[in-house]
């Protein structure tokens, strides 16, 4: 086994030993080498991908998985509800907004849950303590950690693969925030890496040698040292690594041609790969619908669908799909009651997906009452650590009691 | 507060209003609408945006860079003015740091009609999205006077608004709103305050603009206290929903370009707020809330941890907090505060921030003396994960080490290749040549030619094996000393690249 410290030395070493022609392959070459090599580290790790989907601004459950059979739903939402016609019906009382039809197909594969009513106590109505809540889990805050970190930290202890974290976008997610976990964040594998450094090849050599040495010799004991250190080895690394994997798969489905699917379409070529991939972070933005709601978000919802049934499809084809798992999540849901402005402000609890061949399909946990209402706002009934709790133990094989600070109980049969 | 306030809110309105340019709307503006509604669905509300800052990774041996006073005075200006440029540095070395900080302070009254009218000349289109960022970004790179940009940064992150919710279509209130920020940057709380909830780019961002009596809309009333004044817990959601009453009427003009009272749509019932009770409009909640203890130490906090580092303990803010009391929250009296602080200037100052992107363009582009039309330094910085006018979300831009990541880190090191190398992105067609020459005084060893750019980039803090790293790749061949005069160029640019790709060349 080779941790991620001696990796980055070991992977310094090389370059300082090589030719200036040859030397950052095959640092990379020499590391995955060491690495490959270790047949036991290998078989250690469990093969599953959990892809975390976050739709971003709070998206309006009540319109997403919609209690149509509910005087009081239609009674809330005089313009923004959907009518029970349109609605396409998982059971008797809840369906999937019409813009979810790619989801409806999943459903009748068994593949598609839906976690009813998940929250928190005492909610925060502010993006950014919400969405800090739902990231850090609720116990890794103070460590400025994510509720994913300590399981990609653990990964880490094991073997070092920049991809064992990969996040679609110019960020990293703070889910995975970890001072040893990886940084890689791509927005696509189109113009990640070096362009040209200088007009001469032999000079650009030059420069790159200079510049990793420059990142090696960087003083560890600085402020942002670590992270600084991590993020040029892991960009070298991944670069080679996400390239490789766009070249090598090209989807058995059309994907369409929008943000989500294209970047579900990135983590379904990096599983293709046959990289380590554990943890996939991606967003959907834009729910934050203080008005003029309905347009805004069919349009994400149908984006939304469109793409996780491409993405089910394309893993399917690959002979993957009882490997990956989505979940998506909000920072909450919105108001019961609709708003002049023909939006809906900060809410509350809401359902949330959870989709793969792992998955056993269903209507999870109780629906909230839209009359027993806290100010306006749905009561939660599953803690959004229960589902947490149950991804990480019976999903990734990791524990999650110090992770969410508490045992919570895990969703009976929603990993088949 | 009185009539200062409305007379200098009146100035703002009158300008704001000529500065409006009409749009001719037209073919290409929906393309740029579809192209950047796309975009900016997923940037609004990104991964991550946490709300509390993001401390810096704890650690470590305190530096003892900031005993020297040349170092001193290059972190002053890197700080406030984007870069210390060798001519500043010249200009101010041997100065009272405190003169210093007088000076800086004072460069906003300075003469900038020549920046005007350069500006002018750009051929950018301010009724487009992508231009008015590229017009920024250029105006930061011409300007006599950097801090007073670097000021407008700062309100554009606190105060934020954002292109996402306003339209492509009305771009150009955001260059209102930007023009507020540069015409008040140095002005008190309560004015900007009670400027920008009557700032339709504001008022669209937060849903200011669709609140009516009976049915307020929460958006702006919870932003104002949470990440404008006073921080999440300082209060109530019934002084949520109070407050958001009081703001009903603020309204927009039919071709929602300006700001209208409608008084027929104001909530003109008794609200109680944070203690107070009376027919309370939006100024008398401004009013209220900077009554509030908290608010002091909240306004210190965002104007420290943006110039100096994060999470300051409360010994350090109290005395920058009862400044902001004293002058009646006056950025120009705690900049002053700030700056002067010896916690300003205490070893875990140094370096304590990681560049924004616009700061590592900017400061960049005016050291090379590279002055263009903006364009390519504001791709470079999309790719460095900073649009202007486009903050992820109403928290402005979070910082730190979410500024590092594997993505952003590429779209560094070849944005300093593309700058240095006089082409590729970085180079727009008006872009004068990088001045690489003006960083050297005719070094004869490979040693010294590293020493002397190490100085014009990172205060000479380099350690000695990234020294050594330096002179390696000058000296590759045959040595430095050795070269003919074009290769010399060559690798002098290289070494220039390289340095502003370097780990410490990242942190301010």
């Amino acid at each position: 086994m080779i941790g991620r410290r001696d990796f980055v030395k070991k992977g310094v070493a090389l370059v300082t030993l090589g030719t200036a022609q040859a030397m950052v392959p095959a640092v990379f070459k020499g590391a995955f080498a060491i690495r490959a090599s270790d047949a036991d580290a290998a078989a250690a790790l469990p093969a599953k991908t959990l892809v975390v989907l976050q739709l971003a601004g709070g998206n309006d459950g009540l319109n997403t998985l919609v209690p149509y059979r509910d005087p009081a739903y239609a009674a809330a939402r005089p313009t923004l509800g959907v009518a029970a016609k349109d609605v396409l019906a998982l059971d008797e009382a809840v369906g999937l907004h019409p813009k979810l039809s790619g989801l409806k197909t999943l459903w009748g594969g068994k593949k598609l849950a839906v976690v009813q009513g998940v929250g928190y106590d005492q909610p925060s109505f502010s993006h950014f303590q919400s969405m800090l809540i739902w990231q850090n889990g609720g116990a890794r805050a103070a460590a400025g950690e994510g509720w994913l970190s300590d399981y990609l930290s653990r990964l880490e202890s094991e073997e070092h693969d920049p991809l064992h974290g990969f996040n679609v976008g110019q960020f990293v997610a703070p889910e995975l925030y970890s001072t040893k976990a990886p940084t890689v964040a791509a927005p696509s594998a189109d113009a990640y890496g070096f362009q040209q450094l200088a007009p001469d090849a032999a000079d650009a050599r030059l420069r790159q040698t200079a510049l990793l040495r420059m990142y090696e010799q960087f003083p560890k004991d600085t402020p942002y040292a670590a992270l600084l250190e991590t993020t040029e080895a892991d960009a070298v690394s991944s670069q080679t690594s996400l390239t490789a994997a766009v070249a090598a798969h090209t989807p058995a489905v059309q994907y369409p041609n929008t943000s989500i699917a294209n970047g579900l379409k990135l983590i379904a070529q990096v599983v293709a790969s046959g990289a380590k991939l554990r943890v996939a972070h991606v967003t959907l933005g834009g729910f934050d619908t203080h008005s003029a709601q309905r347009p805004e978000q069919e349009q994400l919802l149908g984006e939304l669908g469109d793409a996780l049934a491409a993405f089910y499809a394309d893993l399917q084809a690959l002979g993957k799909a009882g490997d990956v798992l989505t979940m998506t999540w909000s920072e909450f849901g919105r108001r019961v009651q609709e708003n002049a402005s023909a939006g809906t402000d900060h809410g509350t609890a809401a359902p949330l997906f959870v989709i793969g061949g792992g998955v056993r399909g269903g209507v999870y946990g109780r629906a909230p009452s839209l009359t027993d209402l806290d100010n306006g706002n749905l009561k939660f009934t599953t803690d959004f650590r229960s589902v947490y709790a149950t991804l990480l133990e019976r999903w990734c094989g990791a524990p999650s009691q110090d992770v969410l600070g508490a045992r919570y109980p895990l969703i009976d049969g929603l990993i088949a | 507060m009185g009539n200062g306030v409305r007379v200098s809110r009146r100035r703002f309105l009158r300008g704001a209003t000529a500065g409006v340019l009409l749009t001719a709307g037209g073919a290409s503006a929906a393309v740029v609408m579809r192209e950047r509604g796309g975009e900016a669905r997923t940037a609004v509300l990104r991964p991550g945006a946490p709300s509390v800052a993001t401390p810096a990774p704890a650690a470590t041996a305190p530096s003892t860079a900031l005993r020297d006073p040349d170092v001193r005075l290059r972190h002053l200006l890197r700080r406030t003015t984007f870069v210390a440029l060798p001519a500043d540095v010249r200009h101010f070395s041997g100065q009272p740091l405190d003169s210093v900080v007088d000076q800086l302070l004072g460069q906003a009254a300075a003469d900038d009609t020549l920046t005007e009218s350069a500006l002018a000349g750009l051929g950018l289109d301010l009724t487009k999205p992508a231009d008015i960022v590229s017009w920024w970004l250029a105006r930061m790179v011409l300007t006599p006077r950097p801090m007073l940009e670097r000021m407008t940064l700062f309100w554009h992150g606190l105060l934020t608004s954002g292109i996402a919710k306003t339209g492509a279509r009305r771009a150009s209130l955001l260059l209102d709103q930007n023009r507020l920020f540069r015409a008040h940057a140095f002005d008190t709380l309560d004015v900007l305050l009670k400027s920008v909830v009557r700032d339709p780019a504001m008022m669209l961002w937060l849903d200011l603009a669709t609140s009516k009596v009976g049915h307020a809309n929460e958006n702006y009333a919870r932003e104002l206290m949470e990440m404008f004044t006073l921080g999440a817990g300082n209060y109530s959601e019934q002084d949520v929903r109070e407050s958001a009453r009081a703001h009903t009427g603020y309204a927009l003009s039919a071709r929602g370009t300006q700001f209208v009272f409608r008084p027929a749509q104001h909530d003109n019932g008794p609200k109680t707020f944070l203690g107070q009770t009376g027919n309370l409009d939006a100024d008398a909640i401004v009013d209220i809330i900077l009554k509030q203890p908290v608010a002091a130490e909240h306004f210190a906090r965002k104007v420290f941890e943006s110039f100096a580092y994060a999470a300051p303990g409360a010994a350090t803010l109290a005395p920058i907090a009862a400044v902001a009391r004293s002058s009646g929250f006056s950025l120009r009296a705690v900049m002053r505060a700030v700056l002067t602080s010896d916690a300003f200037y205490a070893p875990q100052a140094y370096r304590a921030q990681v560049k924004s992107p616009t700061e590592y363009v900017v400061g960049a582009a005016r050291l090379l003396g590279v002055q263009g039309n903006g364009r390519g330094l504001a791709q470079a910085s999309r790719l460095m994960g900073q649009v202007l006018f486009n903050p992820p979300d109403v928290s402005g831009w979070p910082g730190g080490r979410t500024w590092i990541g594997t993505s952003t880190w590429f779209a560094r090191v070849n944005f300093a290749a593309a700058l240095v190398n006089g082409g590729g992105r970085a180079r727009a067609r008006t872009a004068q040549a990088p001045n690489v020459a003006s960083l050297f005084a005719s070094p004869a060893s490979a040693q010294e030619a590293v020493g002397q750019a190490a100085l014009a980039t990172v205060d000479g803090q380099l350690s000695a094996p990234s020294r050594a790293a330096l002179a390696a790749y000058l000296d590759d061949g045959a040595g430095f000393a050795t070269l003919a005069a074009d290769q010399r160029d060559a690798r002098l640019r290289g070494l220039v690249a390289l340095l502003l790709s370097s780990p410490e060349y990242q942190l301010a």
